[in-house]
């Protein structure tokens, strides 16, 4: 890929835990990409597959859902709910061909500022090897 | 319970005769049921308050204009506890109407769920140009007169139902297998005068199986070519390219449920600088929008709900092969999650529940 092309991440972060994880690595001054669009969200569980498809349909090169930790999730399941629309999700985008390993899901606690970071540095990485979407391109989408 | 009705008659006869037992002997209060649209060519579900007019019925059209399954919808809410209501369904109603018991849409207590084999439907088109005085049975039609989602459908006898009435395995006008399936139908049958016990089975699972392997052998094949023909977002606009969004297929899908649906909701409604915005941004900017997000959207909403029915595709306006394209992307789902759609009222919601210990590899990966 050219050597200046920046992924751009839209990042669905759950109120309780990623978004927090995010604001720590900041406030720790814990470097990371600045590829990532976070948008806040009170809970992973709250994240409909359209959402992380129209990302992807308006040019977004990859999107991260975080979650708490399986047990963690302050709607007590919300975020095992998530994992399933996930799974679900790939599958409908693996049988279409529409690769789907630029959707991620990670867990990622309050406290993981530095879990967050490395998240984002290797979603990153990934998606600079892939280049840009080929999914957000067209008119018609 | 299984056993032969109605010997020496077809299983159009039989099935009329059988409704109309269950009404003279006072077991149902009401009967939903295929009938012809008077003076006209077409068939619809018609709800029936007597025997007297089951003449008009037509059990075994090989034609669907929509999936009775959401008309069950209407007819049993608040339903009278003292009534019940005989339904006819064939595999696909019948699965979708389990898809609406779980979302909450249909209650089944007053409801006497009576499925029937089913061969394969024709679009009502190919229907009513074979029309005349008399209506086409299904012989009058060929194999590839029937609509592709009938020839993948791997259900030729429904996995629900409280009585089939089979034909896998009986002769043309030697009456119909009825079978009792749940206790419910168990006591219905007690009233009714078998010909016979059926105590060998052997021709009848024998010719549902060589059905169902003869589908089955259509769908992996047909589904393969499908499944290349939309690789990648070029070929699916492609797919798509005379969609004009009008939302038809989700209008007309059994499952598709919601009162509102989230892609004609306000969320769509934007003000007209914004379109301008995007125009500026994508240089030219296709009108409607949204259309891939629809589809892509509903696939997510409703692929673990999906019967494969069709109901979609004959919707469609522009003859794209959108139930197709569903029961591909379902069909792969639903075996990748373990969810399969239609097959039990208990089984729970597959959006709204989870296993914990499913795709656990899942968000926990590298780092
Ligand atoms: S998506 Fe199409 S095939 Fe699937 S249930 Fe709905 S109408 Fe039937
Ligand atoms: S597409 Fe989704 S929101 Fe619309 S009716 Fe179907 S399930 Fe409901
Ligand atoms: S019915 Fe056909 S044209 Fe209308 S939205 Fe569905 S696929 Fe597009
Ligand atoms: S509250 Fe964080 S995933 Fe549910």
């Amino acid at each position: 890929m050219s050597e200046n092309f920046e992924p751009k991440i839209v990042g669905f972060f759950c109120n309780w835990c990623t978004a927090a994880a995010a604001d720590l690595a900041g406030t720790s001054r814990i470097q990371y990409p600045a590829n990532v669009r976070p948008i806040r969200v009170m809970c992973s569980g709250s994240v409909d597959a359209s959402y992380v498809i129209k990302a992807l349909l308006e040019g977004a090169d990859g999107v991260l859902i975080g979650g708490c930790h399986p047990g963690d999730c302050h709607y007590v399941n919300g975020n095992y709910k998530a994992r399933r629309r996930v799974a679900l999700l790939k599958s409908i985008l693996t049988t279409l061909d529409l690769d789907p390993d630029r959707v991620w899901l990670r867990w990622i606690s309050a406290s993981e500022g530095l879990r967050f970071a490395k998240v984002i540095r290797q979603m990153t990485e990934e998606l600079s090897q892939k280049g840009p979407n080929p999914m957000g391109k067209s008119p018609q989408t | 319970m299984i056993g032969i009705y109605a010997k020496g008659l077809n299983p159009r006869e039989a099935t009329r005769e059988f409704f109309a037992e269950l009404f003279g002997a006072n077991l149902i209060s009401s009967a939903l049921l295929p009938a012809r649209k008077a003076g006209l060519n077409q068939i619809f579900p018609a709800l029936l308050s007597s025997k007297d007019s089951l003449d008009q019925t037509f059990p075994f059209a090989p034609v669907m204009p929509l999936s009775t399954a959401v008309q069950l919808s209407k007819i049993t809410r608040f339903a009278n506890p003292t009534n019940t209501v005989a339904v006819l369904l064939r595999p696909c109603e019948s699965r979708a109407a389990v898809e609406l018991v779980k979302l909450r849409q249909i209650s089944l207590d007053n409801v006497l769920l009576i499925t029937r084999d089913c061969p394969g439907t024709v679009e009502p088109e190919t229907f009513e140009e074979k029309a005349s005085d008399t209506l086409p049975g299904f012989s009058d039609f060929t194999e590839d007169d029937l609509r592709p989602v009938c020839r993948m459908c791997s259900y030729p006898e429904a996995p629900v139902a409280d009585i089939n009435i089979g034909t896998f395995g009986a002769d043309a006008e030697g009456g119909i297998i009825l079978e009792a399936k749940t206790e419910k139908g168990a006591e219905i049958l007690k009233h009714i005068k078998l010909e016979a016990e059926l105590e060998d089975t052997s021709a009848r699972d024998a010719a549902l199986k060589s059905e169902t392997d003869k589908r089955t052998a259509y769908a992996d094949k047909h589904l393969a070519e499908l499944q290349k023909e939309v690789a990648g977002i070029d070929n699916l606009i492609k797919f798509f390219a005379k969609c004009v969004n009008c939302h038809n297929c989700r209008s007309m899908c059994p499952v598709c449920y919601c009162n509102e649906c989230f892609f004609d909701s306000a969320t769509f409604h934007f003000e007209g600088p914004r379109y301008e915005e995007w125009a500026a941004r994508r240089v030219v900017l296709q009108m409607p929008r949204d259309e891939m997000l629809f589809h892509l959207g509903r696939m997510n909403h409703i692929g673990l709900s999906c019967v494969g029915c069709g109901m979609c595709e004959q919707a469609c306006p522009h003859d794209i092969k959108v139930g197709q394209l569903f029961a591909l992307i379902s069909t792969i789902a639903q075996k990748e999650l373990d969810i399969h759609a239609g097959m039990s009222v208990t089984d729970p919601l597959p959006l709204a529940t989870f296993r914990e210990e499913e795709f656990t590899e899942m968000g926990e990966e590298k780092v």
